[in-house]
């Protein structure tokens, strides 16, 4: 097929794709203990239907032990033709507070050319992405094509890592799509070339046999909180940055937003400074990051007066892509453990640790993504960051060290993922989509 | 004292102690929880029992008032002033804590039992046995003392006494007293009788903090974006120093009661787990009697096991200042506030609504009627009193204080000690310091005889 032709033919499939994109939002598939798997499993089960619907010889859902099914197609390559792997997946962050959205989250609605609902973005973008730019082909693929739609990204669980190292030949490709990111801006054509990896665990402090009256013992009673409290504060300095030995700032090789499209893209209140230094890049793509997202202790509702005898905190740590989780969750838990004041009992527990992602210099796979992009946007791509984590991106990284990882999608910095109001600008969709046929067909040309 | 009232009180005491004991029996055997709504019929119950127990030899007048709308009933008895003598109010409640688990205790917590000179039921310390203080000193007197006699038990102590205020309004003229025994409190140590003269006071606020406009994904955002949960724990590691002093300008630290409280005792009262030092520095008696306290009660924010990897928009928090005696609640809550509004990092948006504030008080231990009371106290324990603080606010305290704004006001051990374990299981009272307790009641009641004008009062209550 001619450029032309792609692009003709994503255009005129533009309605079904986003009828289809409607059919996967208003399903609530969240993945999440707690809620219900029903929804989750009808996600998967019309993901399996989208992907027949593009001619793909062989479509199936993968049962994944301890988790929800993966959605696996292929097609065998032409002869001399490289194989593309599609990656993305069909569960949703849960929608959070329901009195924050202007339309009911699982109620896909459209305004001024966005498509609001939770997942529009993240990540059933990326599943219409694959479906949309395979179907362009009408069954006559230019390359192989094999394509894993995942059902528990959000939640981490490393189930769906596990399963691809026991199966390599499922997933083995020569090029890796991951349309799971979105351009820095709005029509501004990017490709994501770094990801933070993460690190969490929960510290736990013991001061005393049992809580205490405040007034009988406050004052020398040794407060397991405000132990917590010092530790935790002892982690940043006054303007924000880390203060925890061996982890140092780094500096993002490519633009990044202005501070002042960060503070808007963040929704930081006036007044209100922003946290650390350096380019905003910098901080959010190539540096650590520590943020305390759970504590343990009364509810103001339900506060009494007592002194806590214990204390617990989860404690989230974003490691740029250079670093190790492992050491930096140590170097972190170390730190915590010297600051700790009072001699107060420190426990540890829980620790998660994911990889970051740095991609290697373009390849043939990268030239021919640029060129896709070139035509798609009306010019050529630049490198960006992710500040978040792909779990799944470092096992293919470490399981096929020759193959190039393309991330790139329609998910651009206005789409409020995990946020109230996600959204889908349609037209960064069909961008999105006629990129991603046009790469498939670049690709075949140079290889 | 001649030598001869004194023999003669001691022989009255014992007389009537084992009458007052089976008294003190009955009293527990009636549950009469008062934060348990179920048991109202017990409340009333036991109300009634203390009634006609202050009528079996201890007062001419009786009578059970509950006119005060959702109180509970008050047993009110009074003897009359001989012609030129003070008055004093004596006051116990009879209402009780919940028993918790029954299982836990070595023997039915309502059935009381004897053992190792300790009498063991939920009641027989806090405060059952200040009724039968107050029953012993006036049946040693044939329900005649040397000086006129009011005596309050009310019935909702437990629940922090929350119409008393109203009760003792309503009823001033026939309350008014010169002196005021409350027999609700602990003895240092067993053996030695002890006055508690500090309470501090308490000053509450609610902080909250925003710094985004909603929340944000952490690996998004995080590293840049300030997020309001690390500015919250940020704010509040400044309320101490790094040796857990209160760092909050402005606050008083008063005189601590005259006491030696170890800190080797403080540790094992408190349950300090082994290598864990005590916050500030001093005295214990110093710091949990004398000095402000900071103490974070609550924070609104997401549980562990429900953490997201999110940066927090906003949060919030409840802080808690035990205020020191001496100084003023309401502007140490001021303070508070000011403190929490100025260090918030980053121009974090900062929000402080003021709660909950109870004055500090603190007894003028200088009059006469302290001086007739150590003289009591001394003479029936064989020791000298000790001054001692709390390190609460006690919600009676406060409304005696108000209501009798001219009278000493003596607060008392009816014989717990430390071991005691007020509200806790197996509540226990040492019987050997509750026949003093008894016998100190009857000689107070002697000395004040004397004559207690301008006996003293409240220095810095409101």
């Amino acid at each position: 097929m001619t450029p032309d032709q792609i692009e003709g033919a994503v255009a005129a499939a533009m309605p079904q794709a986003v009828e289809d994109l409607r059919r996967l939002v208003a399903l609530p598939s969240v993945a999440f203990p707690g809620h219900p798997s029903e929804p989750v499993l009808a996600a998967a089960a019309v993901t399996e239907e989208l992907l027949r619907s593009t001619g793909l010889p062989h479509v199936q859902q993968l049962p994944i032990e301890g988790s929800f099914p993966a959605v696996y197609a292929a097609a065998p390559a032409p002869p001399g033709a490289p194989t593309v792997l599609l990656y993305a997946h069909y569960d949703v962050q849960p929608p959070g507070d329901l009195r924050l959205w202007r339309t009911p989250p699982f109620e896909p609605t459209l305004i001024d050319g966005r498509l609001y609902g939770r997942g529009a973005a993240d990540d059933k973008s990326g599943v219409i992405a694959h479906v949309a730019a395979l179907r362009a082909f009408q069954g006559r693929f230019p390359v192989g094509i094999k394509v894993i739609i995942e059902g528990q990204e959000e939640y981490a669980g490393e189930r769906l890592e596990a399963f691809v190292e026991r199966n390599p030949e499922l997933v083995r490709a020569d090029a890796i799509v991951v349309a799971d990111t979105g351009n820095a801006r709005l029509g501004d054509p990017s490709v994501t070339t770094s990801l933070r990896g993460m690190a969490a665990f929960t510290v736990e402090v013991r001061t005393l046999a049992e809580a205490l009256h405040s007034g009988q013992f406050g004052g020398a009673a040794p407060d397991a909180l405000a132990a917590l409290m010092r530790m935790l504060t002892a982690l940043h300095d006054e303007h924000g940055d880390i203060r925890v030995p061996g982890l140092p700032r780094g500096s993002f090789l490519g633009a990044g937003p202005s501070e002042e499209e960060f503070r808007a893209s963040a929704g930081v209140l006036d007044g209100v400074s922003l946290v650390g230094a350096g380019t905003v890049a910098d901080r959010l793509w190539s540096s650590y990051a520590i943020t305390v997202t759970g504590l343990d202790v009364p509810s103001v509702a339900g506060a009494v007066n007592a002194v806590q005898p214990r204390a617990r905190a989860r404690v989230s740590v974003r490691v740029p892509p250079g670093g190790d989780p492992k050491t930096t969750v140590e170097a972190v838990i170390d730190f915590l453990r010297q600051v700790a004041p009072w001699g107060v009992h420190v426990g540890v527990e829980d620790v998660v640790l994911g990889s970051g992602f740095l991609a290697d210099p373009g390849g043939t796979a990268r030239a021919a993504l640029n060129r896709a992009m070139e035509r798609a946007y009306g010019r050529a791509p630049r490198d960006i960051g992710a500040g978040g984590s792909i779990p799944l991106v470092s096992t293919l990284v470490k399981q096929f060290p020759a193959a190039e990882i393309l991330l790139f999608g329609a998910e651009d910095d206005a789409a409020a993922i995990h946020a109230p109001n996600e959204r889908l600008d349609l037209e960064e969709l069909r961008r999105t989509i006629t990129t991603e046929a046009l790469f498939l067909q670049e690709l075949a040309a140079a290889f | 004292m001649r030598d001869s009232v004194n023999d003669d009180l001691r022989r009255a005491v014992r007389e009537v102690l084992p009458g007052v004991r089976a008294d003190l029996d009955a009293l527990i055997r009636i549950p009469s929880v008062s934060a348990d709504p179920a048991a109202a019929g017990d409340v009333r119950r036991c109300a009634e029992l203390t009634a006609r127990l202050f009528l079996a030899g201890a007062a001419r007048e009786v009578e059970i008032l509950d006119d005060v709308p959702g109180g509970r009933p008050v047993v009110v008895a009074t003897c009359p002033a001989p012609p030129g003598r003070p008055t004093v109010l004596l006051y116990a409640h009879y209402d009780v804590q919940p028993a918790g688990d029954p299982a836990a205790w070595s023997g039915g917590p309502f059935e009381p039992w004897e053992s190792g000179g300790r009498l063991y039921g939920r009641g027989s310390a806090d405060d059952k046995a200040g009724i039968a203080v107050h029953l012993a000193a006036l049946r040693a007197y044939g329900g005649r003392p040397p000086v006129g006699v009011v005596v309050i038990v009310e019935g909702e102590e437990e629940i922090g006494s929350p119409t008393l205020g109203a009760f003792l309004d309503r009823h001033r003229a026939r309350l008014a007293a010169d002196v005021i025994v409350l027999a609700d409190s602990e003895n240092f140590e067993a053996g030695v009788p002890s006055f508690t003269t500090t309470l501090r006071g308490l000053a509450n606020c609610v902080v909250e903090v925003r710094t985004l406009a909603e929340n944000a994904h952490s690996g998004t955002y995080g590293g840049a974006a300030p997020d309001a949960l690390t500015a919250l724990c940020r704010l509040l590691a400044t309320l101490h120093d790094e040796h857990g002093h209160v760092a909050v300008d402005g606050l008083v630290t008063g005189r601590p009661p005259q006491a030696d409280y170890p800190a080797e005792r403080f540790r094992a009262e408190a349950g300090v787990l082994d290598g864990v030092g005590l916050l500030g520095s001093g005295g214990v008696a110093e710091r949990v009697w004398a000095g402000p306290a900071a103490t974070v009660l609550a924070i609104d924010a997401p549980a562990v096991p429900e953490a997201a990897n999110a940066l927090t928009a906003s949060a919030r928090a409840k802080v808690s200042l035990r205020v020191a005696p001496g100084d003023d609640a309401v502007r140490a809550r001021a303070a508070l506030a000011g403190h929490l509004r100025a260090h918030a990092p980053w121009g974090a948006r900062v929000e402080v609504t003021e709660a909950e504030v109870a004055q500090p008080y603190a007894v003028d231990t200088r009059g006469p009627a302290f001086e007739a009371a150590r003289r009591a106290y001394r003479r029936a324990f064989g020791g000298d009193v000790v001054d001692v603080g709390g390190g609460g606010a006690i919600p009676f305290v406060a409304e005696f204080a108000a209501a009798c704004p001219d009278a000493a006001i003596l607060i008392t051990s009816p014989g717990g000690d430390p071991a005691a374990r007020a509200h806790g299981v197996d509540e226990n009272l040492h019987l050997a310091d509750f026949e003093q307790a008894c016998l100190a009641e009857a000689l107070l009641l002697a000395e004040l005889a004397n004559g207690v004008e301008g006996a003293g009062g409240a220095d810095g209550a409101e």
